[in-house]
């Protein structure tokens, strides 16, 4: 159908229903347009030093001096780096174990077992990390914690997960996979759901074993929905998680754990400075357009699969 | 009923260990919580509380119930949850439905702006200020729809129905075509019923949301007239400690509370995920199509 | 390609010509505001505005305000009194949660959309004053306070009249600070007596008798659970080194004779800051020593002031500094659970140099904003109100706001008051947050002085009361022992008051600071924690101090002098 329209640039002939689409996309449309594309020219504030009580009209233009303070920022290559790390870090097995998550519950045969189990993992997603936070130091402490103490059982020296650059990205990343992946994992569930079962009683017919269903019908009937899922959480390529890093975060982690986001906060602190930080999320967004773009046209490319 | 072999049954006893496993650990965090929203402060600010209340009390809920804010604030966080799910599941579908038509002959002109409208605006937002006079100057200050309608569409999940409205076999839609049907019919009876399980999804992910969204409600309403998420947050938002609310500080406790509002903030989940989860297995759809 | 450009294109387009929208609402001008009418002055009869005058405010809400009998801030006792007894009518026109920032947010806000400002409010973030202050529609009160203050309002405020510097500018005073008693805010130091017992020891009166006394908390088991789960002394350092009132640090530095993160006078009179002294590199040392010997915790770094609190309650802790409340919380938590567990408050030890140094408090908690566009009327009856409040330090009478404080402070039996949470119907609510304000009326050598004679015991008389009478408090509250350990620790403090060292530096952000603060400090913290951890050797801090100056801190220190200059008479 794509190549067909392709043909006929601009002289496709559609359906003469077609205008029950338009009216279908309408709400949507006045939605964004609306809530989102009308406060939109306050990106502009980007390229201002903001003041609340000049507005937007009369505060004065700096051209790229939000941008300039980003980047030339003796701190700032560390701390975008260090969001990058953590945000791939922790998209990457984010989605490892919500996939391999969802696979493993979906060979689960008992019914009460298995929607246990589901309802359990979904929970750790409610609690914040303002809670967690709190938890999480008592839990680590490097004396007295009951990680430290089951691993000096073990004859492990105590272990100082948050004080130590390496030990706390892993505690960052660990602990993030262990509060989302259940969560996440329904995405994927709803695609198994709706998967053809005709699918597997032919693939039995066939002789095929458990192993091979999953490589042969599964994995390849969730590549639309891995695709999507995976393209639109670059969106969040410099999200590292602010509430958990701020929560666990100290001067001794510093080399690897700030990010941009708690940079932001801190400098916040001295002049809640609306420009820099409308400058800050303007630049992340436009990471995330060009990243999304880069994958549809990879997705494209690789697999033939469009996204949108 | 299928046959098992050997390994396979190894492997799904492997995997149910495995899985008891897993929900262990992400339950008894959960269980630390609820203990230490039932404590007495005492025994939460010296870190005594494991996973049974100490000192039974139910102050923090006790704090939010208190005042006088608080059952209107539920009813108004239950109608905005109500009425966002259904508006929201329902243009997103829509939207969805169009999109995944492509901009191809069973399609509409300009889908490709279309697409871009959405990604950008997915990406891009122009902040507080803007957003703040916006919503007040259309008059929707202290309104319930400040609260519903700026999030009303979500990109993400629009692109999620719409990759999951494309995977439908075509058959099915275009001999209902055949048939005579218009596009209005086909979206709900045909692709609606067929999406249940994606539906569900983003239901519930909707539900949770906004359930648990607070800062519109600081922003867009008057301190009397907030939904419960809002509420919560300024209670255990505690000023600095000084000598003039000092009293007052040490009969409040905060972590209790924050502990309480994690419940309730859990709680539609354990309303509406035992409602959603037959929608999570295998098979259902095809199955529910075929009768 | 070109298809994906022009969507680009066209949705910024959108934005922009709707942009036009949002900005032209924003037409208010500053600097067009008239100044208020000057009209004949207000009718009052026995104290009372005829007939009333309201005044219009917004308000932070306090999540530690308490409410009863369905009052609210819009309309409680106070209110009513108010309007009663001296004709104002207090009108709040909305409310917004204090504590998690949207209540700054939304001044902001009224800000940024040009809507009418009320005639007052309250505010005690920094920025938002200073934004305020630079809008241009703040009142000039310079002259109003000369004209409508009483003379005790004035007297209070000249106790320390460097509690005007944060909201002048050029010279002209832009809002009114909301006075509070520094007196107990100065750390003392707090030592579990019930260990000190059972170790046979004494409070130490040098640094070695401290480092002995940690030494016996750390591992002579003080808590007696065979554990070696104790810290000698308890530190709060999380993100800053100053700030919390609770596990304060300022008094440890000042014993090797500089507090980092302050600005104060050096020898020839100039500001300078303490983050860069030498003592700060000796005590990062001594520090470094004590973390190697477990005198302090292995996680300090982590420690905030609520982990400090959690720290004291679960009774961990030998020694801290702190506030002179520090029995009311967390102490209070900790006895609950071990009735024995008693901290009492000791002079600070001798520094190295017989010298100390510790922080105290400033002089104001908030401040009270007045827009340019109040009526006289409002304005006048604001003095009025304010006035009527101060009156108490004038007054012989301890009942001068039974008006509002009968049956909510405390209740009245037998011509005496009672303040005993459980004899009051309803609970005891503290009415001072009803105030503008949203604090007591204080008036600090006087309230100080009333402190005083009740640390030591001595009998108050009626004028005693009545300046306590702001608070509620009348008197020594025998239902509440742990006020004892509090005016006890004002006392303990007042000794070495020659030690105390304000923040000098009151004025806004200077230009250096705002692009270059948020880095200094993030060095120095890197610096100090590291160098207490031991990953980084004590000469470290040399180089932070060459860095520090270099990267912005030469600057930072001439641009407070020259605030420091337009202050310094």
């Amino acid at each position: 159908m794509e190549m067909a329209a392709k043909k006929h640039r601009g002289k496709i002939v559609r359906r003469k229903d077609s205008w029950q689409l338009y009216l279908m996309l309408i709400p949507a449309v006045l939605l964004v347009l609306i809530f989102v594309y009308m406060p939109m020219g306050g990106l502009v504030m980007a390229f201002q030093d903001y003041k609340p009580y000049h507005g937007i009209l009369n505060s004065d233009w700096v051209g790229l001096d939000q941008f300039k303070f980003l980047f030339e920022y003796p701190d700032s290559v560390q701390v975008i780096w260090n969001t990058l790390r953590i945000a791939v870090l922790k998209m990457f097995f984010g989605f490892v174990s919500t996939l391999g998550f969802a696979l493993l519950i979906n060979e689960v045969r008992r019914k009460a077992l298995r929607s246990t189990v589901q309802t359990f993992v979904f929970l750790p997603h409610f609690l914040s990390w303002v809670v967690l936070g709190g938890i999480f130091v008592e839990l680590l402490n490097p004396d007295t914690g009951l990680v430290n103490q089951v691993l000096q059982g073990m004859g492990i020296k105590p272990i100082f997960f948050l004080g130590d650059n390496n030990w706390f990205l892993f505690t960052v990343v660990s602990s993030e996979v262990w509060k989302e992946f259940g969560y996440g994992s329904i995405i994927f569930l709803a695609a198994m759901a709706g998967i053809n079962p005709a699918l597997y009683e032919a693939a039995q017919l066939d002789g095929a074993g458990k192993w091979k269903q999953v490589l042969h019908i599964t994995l390849p009937s969730m590549i639309p929905t891995m695709a999507v899922v995976l393209t639109l959480s670059l969106s969040q390529v410099l999200n590292a998680g602010f509430d958990q890093i701020f929560n666990l975060y100290n001067p001794l982690v510093y080399e690897k754990g700030d990010i941009i986001d708690t940079f932001v906060y801190r400098v916040g602190l001295i002049d809640g400075n609306y420009s820099f930080s409308t400058a800050v999320g303007l630049f992340k967004s436009i990471v995330s357009l060009i990243l999304i773009m880069g994958a549809y046209r990879v997705a494209y490319k690789v697999a033939d699969y469009k996204i949108f | 009923m299928q046959v098992t072999s050997k390994p396979q049954r190894w492997f799904q006893s492997f995997n149910n260990v495995l899985m008891v496993l897993l929900a262990l650990i992400c339950i008894v965090p959960l269980l630390h919580v609820i203990a230490i929203s039932l404590s007495s402060s005492t025994a939460v600010m010296a870190n005594k509380v494991t996973f049974l209340p100490i000192e039974l009390n139910f102050n923090s809920y006790s704090k939010a119930l208190e005042n006088p804010v608080f059952l209107p604030s539920i009813w108004l966080s239950v109608q905005r949850t109500a009425l966002s799910l259904a508006l929201s599941l329902i243009i997103n579908c829509m939207a969805a439905y169009v999109l995944s038509k492509g901009g191809g002959r069973d399609g509409i002109a300009g889908y490709k702006g279309f697409v871009g409208l959405f990604i950008v605006a997915m990406l891009f937002n122009g902040g507080l200020i803007p957003t703040y006079l916006l919503v007040t100057k259309i008059g929707l200050y202290n309104s319930i729809w400040a609260l519903i309608l700026p999030g009303v569409v979500n990109v993400f999940y629009l692109i999620l129905i719409m990759n999951f409205f494309k995977a439908l076999p075509k058959e099915i839609e275009e001999s209902a075509f055949i048939d005579g049907a218009n596009h209005w019919q086909v979206f709900f009876r045909m692709f609606l019923p067929l999406s249940l399980p994606v539906l569900a999804t983003v239901g519930l992910f909707m539900v949770v949301n906004d359930w648990n969204e607070w800062f519109m409600g600081s922003i867009y309403m008057r301190g009397d007239n907030v939904p419960l998420s809002t509420l919560l947050k300024s209670l255990i938002a505690v000023p600095i400690v000084d000598a003039g609310n000092v009293n007052e500080i040490a009969k409040i406790n905060n972590r209790s509370i924050r502990a309480a509002q994690v419940l309730i903030g859990a709680l539609p989940i354990l309303f509406i995920y035992p409602v959603l989860q037959k929608f999570f297995t295998a098979g259902i759809v095809i199955g529910a199509v075929k009768e | 390609m070109r298809n994906k450009k022009k969507i680009i294109f066209t949705s910024l387009v959108l934005a922009l010509s709707f942009s036009s929208v949002i900005a032209c609402s924003n037409g208010n001008e500053p600097g067009n505001t008239k100044q208020p009418e000057k009209s004949a002055e207000l009718k009052i009869v026995d104290g009372k505005i005829e007939p009333a005058v309201t005044i219009t405010m917004v308000r932070g809400e306090d999540p530690t305000v308490k409410f009863k009998n369905g009052e609210n801030y819009m309309d409680n006792v106070h209110t009513r009194w108010a309007k009663e007894t001296l004709g104002v009518e207090l009108k709040t026109l909305w409310t917004s949660a204090s504590g998690d920032g949207s209540y700054d947010t939304k001044l902001k806000l009224m800000l940024s959309s040009g809507d009418k400002m009320p005639d007052l409010f309250v505010a005690n973030q920094a920025n938002t004053i200073n934004t305020f202050i630079d809008s241009g529609k703040l009142l000039d009160v310079t002259e109003a306070f000369d004209k409508y203050a009483s003379d005790t309002w004035k007297a209070a405020v000249n106790d320390d009249p460097t509690a005007w510097y944060p909201f002048m500018k050029d010279g002209k005073k832009f809002a009114i600070p909301v006075l509070r008693p520094t007196m107990g805010t100065q750390s003392t130091l707090w030592i579990r007596q019930d260990w000190l017992d059972k170790l046979n020891m004494k409070a130490p009166n040098t640094l070695e008798e401290m480092e002995a006394l940690m030494d016996a908390f750390v591992n002579q088991d003080p808590d007696g659970n065979g554990k070696k789960d104790t810290v000698g002394l308890e530190i709060a350092m999380k993100d800053q080194m100053l700030g919390a009132p609770m596990g304060d640090s300022s008094w440890i530095f000042g014993l090797f004779g500089a507090i980092p993160e302050r600005w104060y006078p050096s020898a020839d009179g100039n500001l300078q800051y303490g983050s860069i002294q030498p003592g700060v590199k000796t005590a990062l040392g001594k520090l470094n020593e004590w973390k190697n010997k477990g005198f302090i915790a292995s996680d300090i770094a982590l420690h905030d002031f609520n982990k400090v609190a959690e720290n004291v309650t679960a009774g961990k802790v030998g020694m801290l500094g702190g506030e002179s409340w520090m029995m009311v919380y967390p102490g209070s938590m900790l006895l609950a659970s071990n009735p024995t567990a008693i901290y009492n408050s000791y002079p600070l030890p001798k520094g190295v140099n017989s010298e100390n140094m510790r922080t105290v408090g400033n002089p104001y908690s908030s401040a009270i904003l007045i827009s340019k566009d109040i009526s006289e009327e409002a304005l006048q009856a604001f003095f009025h109100y304010q006035n009527a409040l101060y009156d108490s330090y004038i007054s012989d009478d301890p009942f001068i706001f039974k008006g509002f404080q009968d049956g909510y402070d405390y209740i009245i039996q037998d011509g005496k008051a009672n303040m005993d949470e459980k004899q009051i119907p309803g609970g005891k609510t503290p009415t001072m947050k009803y105030t503008i304000a949203g604090a007591d009326a204080v008036y600090p050598s006087k309230r100080l002085e009333a402190n005083l004679k009740m640390a030591k015991g001595e009998a108050l008389t009626n004028a005693d009361l009545a300046a306590l009478a702001p608070t509620g408090i009348l008197g020594i509250d025998d239902t509440n022992p742990l006020e004892h350990f509090t005016t006890k620790a004002i006392l303990v403090g007042t000794e070495q008051t020659d030690t105390d060292v304000p923040e000098y530096f009151q004025g806004p952000s200077t230009k250096t600071m705002l692009s270059r603060k948020e880095l200094l400090t993030k060095m120095q913290m890197d610096t100090y924690i590291e160098i207490i951890y031991g990953k980084k050797p004590v000469e470290e801090f040399d180089t932070f101090v060459q860095k520090w100056k270099s990267s912005g801190g030469d600057d930072i220190t001439k641009e407070v002098n020259e605030w420091y200059a337009t202050v310094k008479k």
